[in-house]
C-alpha cells in the first residue's frame, strides 16, 4: 500500500498475500485472503500507527511501514488526498457524516453517486460536479467525501 | 476404539483471543501448575480436572492462526503438536466469528488426533442474533461440537461429558471436507504414500504429514523432531513443491490457506445466520471519542492517572500498615519470653531475618492485588488495545510497542506488579527489553529516600528541582537503554506488530476475581522464596561476625563496603554509603533505615554532616539506577524464568548507575560544585 494513500477512509483490495514478509503471511493466516476488503479507519496520534477494517478479520491495529509491504489495489480515497488515486473522473461513493452535512452537501448537489469531473485545489477544493457546475468543498469536508475512480461507459 | 490410557492429555487450541486462558482457568480452578516452553520464556500453563475415575492433564497452549508458523506462538503449538501429541484436542471458536477460527479446525482436523470443538461466545453472539446450527456443524466436521460461554461456566458439563465419551470411543476420523487444487492433491498423495512406508506415530495422518511438508516453510528436522526418518524425504520435497508452486501459480501456504478459508467460509454460510458485524456501533461512538486523534492521548494519561491513584493511594497506606503490623509483631517477639532461650545471634535472625523477609512478600500483596483489578478491567474492557495503538508510535523509536508503554509508566508506582504486568504483552521480546528498562523507573521507594535526602542538603527552593531532575533522568535512561538493547538486536529480531481491537466488553467480577486471585498466588509461590533468600543474605552480611556492631565498620558489610571504596570513591560514594545500598537491595526504601543503623544516630544530622550536596546527588543518582531491589529481582526471575535475565537485569542496573553517576559527579566537580 502507498504512504500516500495511508489516510482515514482510504479502501483498497489485498492483491497479494505472498508469503515473504512477515505481514502479509500472518494476514493469510488470519484468514484474509487476496480480494478482501482493507479501510483505513484512523492513524494513530503520532502517527506511525494505523487502525484498519479488513473483511473477516475485523479491526486490527499495524504499523504504517508494515502496511506498506501489502501490495494492494486502491478503491476509494477521500477528496482531501484525491491526487493519490491518479484517475479523470470520481463518483462519490459514500459521504461519511451527520445528517447536517449531508444536508449541506445535497445543497451543493453533492451526494452518494454524484459524478466528479474535475478537482481543481484552491482555498479547499473546486468540484466539478457532473450536470451541477464548480463546487466549492472545504478542507474539513473535503476529509469526508469518499470518492472511487470512476471510468465512462458511454 | 477407546483410548486406553491411564493418563490421558488434552490440549486447548484456538486463534487468539477466543477465551482460551479463561476456559482453562474454569476447568482447572486453582489444579495449575506453570513452566516454560522449551527454548523459549513463554509460559506453558498445565492443569488437571477429574472426569470421573480419571485425572486429566490439560494443557493450554498460545493462541496461534494456523499451524503454519509465522509467530513464536504458532511454532511453540506446532511443535508441541508434533512432537508430543496428545490424546485429544480441544479447539475452540469464537462463536461471533466462526470464519476466523475454522481456518484452525480445518488444519487440525487433518491431523487425526480427536478434536472436540468448543464454541465459545454463545452469549454475545447470541446477543448479535448469531443462530448456528451445531448439529450441521459437528455433521460437517466429524467431531463433537459444543455450545459454551466460557466467562460464567455455562455448557462445560457438557463439554467434559463430550470429552468422557471422546475418551471412551472417538469419533471416526474423516479428513475435512476442503477442495484442494488437484494439481496440490496429486503432490500431497505421492509424498504421503512415501511417508507411509516410515513409522508414523499412530496418531497422525500420512496426508497430514504430507500437506504439513509441503505447505510449511519450517526445516524438516525441527518440526518433525519425534520422527527423525522425515527428513529422508526432504530432498524429494522440495522439488514437489517447487513443481507444484509453479503449475499453482501461487506459494503453497497462500494455496492452502485460500482452499481452507473458502471451505470455512461455504462451512459458516451453511451452518449459521445472522452475519458478522466488523464492529458494533456502541464501541464505534466510543472510539471515535476515546481514540480521537486530539482527546485520546489526554484521555489516556487520565485514565492512568486514576489508575496510579487508585493502585498506590489505596495500596501503598495498605502496604504500609501491613508493613507496621509486622514490624510491631517483630518487636514483640525480639521481646517474647518464650524465644529467650535462642542465644541473641539466632534470635535476630530468625525475626530480622527470615520474619522481615516475609513480611516483606505479604506487604507486596496489596498492591499486587490492586493492580491486576485495575489491568484486568483495562483489558477485559477492551482498552489495553487502545491504549497500545495510542502509544505504540513512542515505544516504536526504541523498538517496543504501545503496551510497553503502560508498564514502564506503572513501574513509577511501583516495579513489582509492572514487572508481573508485562504478562500483557503477546511479544515475547518486548516483554523481556520492558522487564529490564522496568527497574530504570523512579518507584516510590526510591522517592521516598529521595524526598528525605533532598530535603536534608538542599533549600527548599532547589530540592524540588533535584527531585524533578531525578524523574527526567529516569525517563532518559529508560530511553537510552531501550535504545542501547535495540541496537544489540537483544531477545531477537522484533516481530511485526500486529493487535487486535476488540469491541468493547463489560467486564466480569468474577474473571477479574479470579485473576487477581490467581496471580496473587503466582507471586507467593514463585517469588517468595528468592526475596527471603535475598533478604537472608543481606542480613547474614550486616550482622556477622557476630562480636560486631550491625552494619558497622568491622561486620562483613562494612568490610565489603571498604573492599568496594575504590570503585566508588570516583563516584564520591562512602563506605558508609555503600553499606546503605547493600541494604537497599532489599527494598529501596530501606536505605534510609539503614543509614540510621550505620550512622548510630539521628541520620538527618549525620548526613548534613558527611555528604556534600554533590555527594547528596551522586548517591541519590546511584540510588535511583542501582541493581533492582529483591522483589523486583525475584518478579523478573519468576516472570521469564531465566537466571540469565535475572543476572542481566541485576549487572545492566550496576554498570549504568557507575557510569551515569561517575559522568554526573565528575561533571558537577568540574563545573566546581561540591
Amino acid at each position: 500500500m502507498d504512504k500516500f494513500s495511508i489516510v482515514p477512509n482510504a479502501e483498497c483490495i489485498i492483491e497479494s498475500g505472498k508469503g515473504e514478509n512477515a505481514i502479509p503471511s500472518r494476514l493469510l493466516q488470519m484468514g484474509v485472503l487476496p480480494g478482501s476488503k482493507l479501510r483505513i479507519v484512523r492513524v494513530g496520534p503520532m502517527g506511525g500507527t494505523v487502525e484498519v477494517v479488513i473483511d473477516e478479520a475485523g479491526s486490527i491495529a499495524l504499523r504504517s511501514e508494515e502496511l506498506q509491504l501489502l501490495r494492494c489495489k486502491l478503491t476509494a480515497i477521500p477528496l482531501v488526498n484525491y491526487k493519490v488515486m491518479n484517475s479523470d473522473k470520481y463518483r462519490v461513493r459514500e459521504l461519511r457524516g451527520g445528517q447536517l452535512f449531508l444536508r449541506k452537501m445535497k445543497l451543493r448537489g453533492i451526494k452518494e453517486g454524484s459524478i466528479i469531473t474535475k478537482i481543481t485545489e484552491k482555498e479547499g477544493f473546486m468540484v466539478a460536479v457532473k450536470r451541477k457546475g464548480e463546487m466549492r468543498v472545504g478542507y474539513g469536508e473535503a476529509e469526508k467525501v469518499i470518492l472511487e475512480p470512476f471510468k465512462n461507459v458511454d | 476404539m477407546s483410548i486406553e490410557k491411564e493418563n490421558i492429555t488434552v490440549a486447548l487450541a484456538s486463534i487468539p483471543n477466543t477465551g482460551k486462558t479463561t476456559l482453562f482457568n474454569q476447568i482447572t480452578g486453582s489444579h495449575q501448575s506453570v513452566g516454560n516452553w522449551p527454548g523459549v520464556s513463554i509460559e506453558k500453563k498445565t492443569g488437571h480436572f477429574q472426569l470421573g475415575e480419571r485425572r486429566i492433564t490439560l494443557v493450554d497452549l498460545p493462541g496461534a492462526y494456523s499451524i503454519n508458523v509465522t509467530s513464536i506462538e504458532e511454532r511453540i503449538v506446532s511443535e508441541y503438536l508434533f512432537n508430543t501429541p496428545p490424546d485429544i484436542i480441544i479447539n475452540i471458536l469464537d462463536a461471533r466469528n466462526l470464519y476466523r477460527s475454522l481456518g484452525l479446525t480445518l488444519q487440525l482436523a487433518e491431523s487425526g488426533i480427536p478434536i472436540v470443538v468448543a464454541v465459545n461466545m454463545m452469549d454475545e453472539a447470541r446477543r448479535e442474533g448469531i443462530v448456528i446450527d451445531f448439529d450441521r456443524l459437528s455433521e460437517h466436521l466429524q467431531m463433537p461440537v459444543v455450545p459454551i460461554v466460557a466467562r460464567t461456566g455455562e455448557g462445560l458439563d457438557n463439554l467434559k461429558e463430550e470429552i468422557k465419551r471422546t475418551i471412551k470411543e472417538p469419533y471416526k476420523f474423516r479428513r475435512p471436507r476442503v477442495s484442494w487444487p488437484s494439481v496440490m492433491e496429486d503432490a500431497i498423495m505421492l509424498l504421503a504414500r512415501k511417508i507411509e512406508k516410515y513409522d508414523i506415530p499412530q496418531k497422525f495422518d500420512d496426508i497430514f504429514i504430507a500437506r504439513r511438508l509441503l505447505e510449511s516453510q519450517e526445516s524438516e528436522e525441527q518440526m518433525f523432531k519425534s520422527i527423525p526418518s522425515i527428513v529422508n524425504l526432504k530432498k524429494e520435497t522440495e522439488t514437489l513443491r517447487t513443481k507444484t508452486e509453479k503449475r499453482l501459480g501461487e506459494d503453497m501456504p497462500t494455496a492452502c490457506a485460500k482452499c481452507r478459508f473458502n471451505s470455512a467460509r461455504g462451512l459458516v454460510a451453511e451452518i449459521s445466520l445472522g452475519s458478522v458485524k466488523v464492529s458494533d456501533e456502541t464501541t464505534e461512538r466510543l472510539d471515535n471519542f476515546l481514540m480521537n486523534k486530539y482527546f485520546g492521548v489526554p484521555i489516556f494519561f487520565l485514565v492512568m492517572f486514576i489508575v496510579f491513584q487508585g493502585i498506590f493511594r489505596l495500596g501503598v497506606p495498605l502496604q504500609g500498615i501491613i508493613g507496621d503490623g509486622f514490624g510491631a509483631v517483630q518487636n514483640g517477639l525480639l521481646g517474647w519470653g518464650l524465644l529467650s532461650f535462642l542465644p541473641e545471634f539466632w534470635k535476630s535472625f530468625l525475626i530480622e531475618g527470615i520474619f522481615q523477609g516475609l513480611g516483606i512478600v505479604i506487604s507486596f500483596f496489596p498492591l499486587i492485588a490492586l493492580f491486576f483489578v485495575f489491568m484486568s478491567i483495562i483489558e477485559d474492557t477492551g482498552y489495553m488495545a487502545r491504549a497500545a495503538f495510542l502509544m505504540d508510535r513512542l515505544m516504536h523509536a526504541i523498538g517496543l510497542d504501545g503496551k510497553a508503554f503502560i508498564n514502564i509508566l506503572l513501574g513509577y508506582g511501583c516495579n513489582v506488579p509492572a514487572v508481573m504486568g508485562t504478562r500483557i504483552m503477546t511479544s515475547q521480546r518486548n516483554r523481556i527489553i520492558t522487564m529490564l528498562l522496568i527497574p530504570f523507573t523512579l518507584c516510590s521507594a526510591r522517592l521516598q529516600v529521595f524526598v528525605f535526602i533532598a530535603g536534608i542538603l538542599y533549600s527548599p527552593t532547589t530540592a524540588p528541582l533535584i527531585l524533578f531532575a531525578l524523574y527526567a533522568l529516569s525517563f532518559v535512561i529508560v530511553i537510552l537503554v531501550g535504545l542501547i538493547l535495540k541496537l544489540f538486536d537483544f531477545a531477537g529480531k522484533t516481530e511485526p506488530f500486529i493487535i487486535e481491537i476488540p469491541p468493547y466488553r463489560k467486564p466480569m467480577v468474577k474473571t477479574v476475581v479470579l485473576r487477581v486471585w490467581m496471580e496473587a498466588k503466582d507471586f507467593l509461590y514463585r517469588a517468595s522464596t528468592l526475596i527471603v533468600v535475598g533478604v537472608i543474605l543481606v542480613w547474614l552480611l550486616t550482622h556477622l561476625p557476630t562480636d560486631v556492631a550491625v552494619g558497622s565498620k568491622d561486620s562483613w558489610a562494612g568490610i565489603l563496603g571498604h573492599k568496594l571504596l575504590p570503585i566508588f570513591q570516583p563516584l564520591g560514594i562512602e563506605w558508609q554509603e555503600i553499606v546503605a545500598l547493600l541494604f537497599g537491595f532489599v527494598a529501596k526504601e530501606i536505605v534510609l533505615g539503614s543509614m540510621a543503623v550505620i550512622y548510630g544516630a539521628d541520620p538527618a544530622t549525620q548526613i548534613a554532616a558527611v555528604l556534600t550536596p554533590l555527594q547528596g546527588i551522586s548517591f541519590m543518582v546511584f540510588t535511583l539506577l542501582y541493581s533492582p531491589c529483591i522483589p523486583t529481582i525475584a518478579a523478573i526471575k519468576a516472570e521469564t524464568r531465566s537466571w540469565k535475565i535475572m543476572s542481566l537485569s541485576i549487572f545492566l542496573g550496576l554498570i549504568i548507575a557507575w557510569i551515569v553517576t561517575f559522568v554526573v559527579y565528575r561533571t558537577g566537580l568540574f563545573f566546581g560544585f561540591r
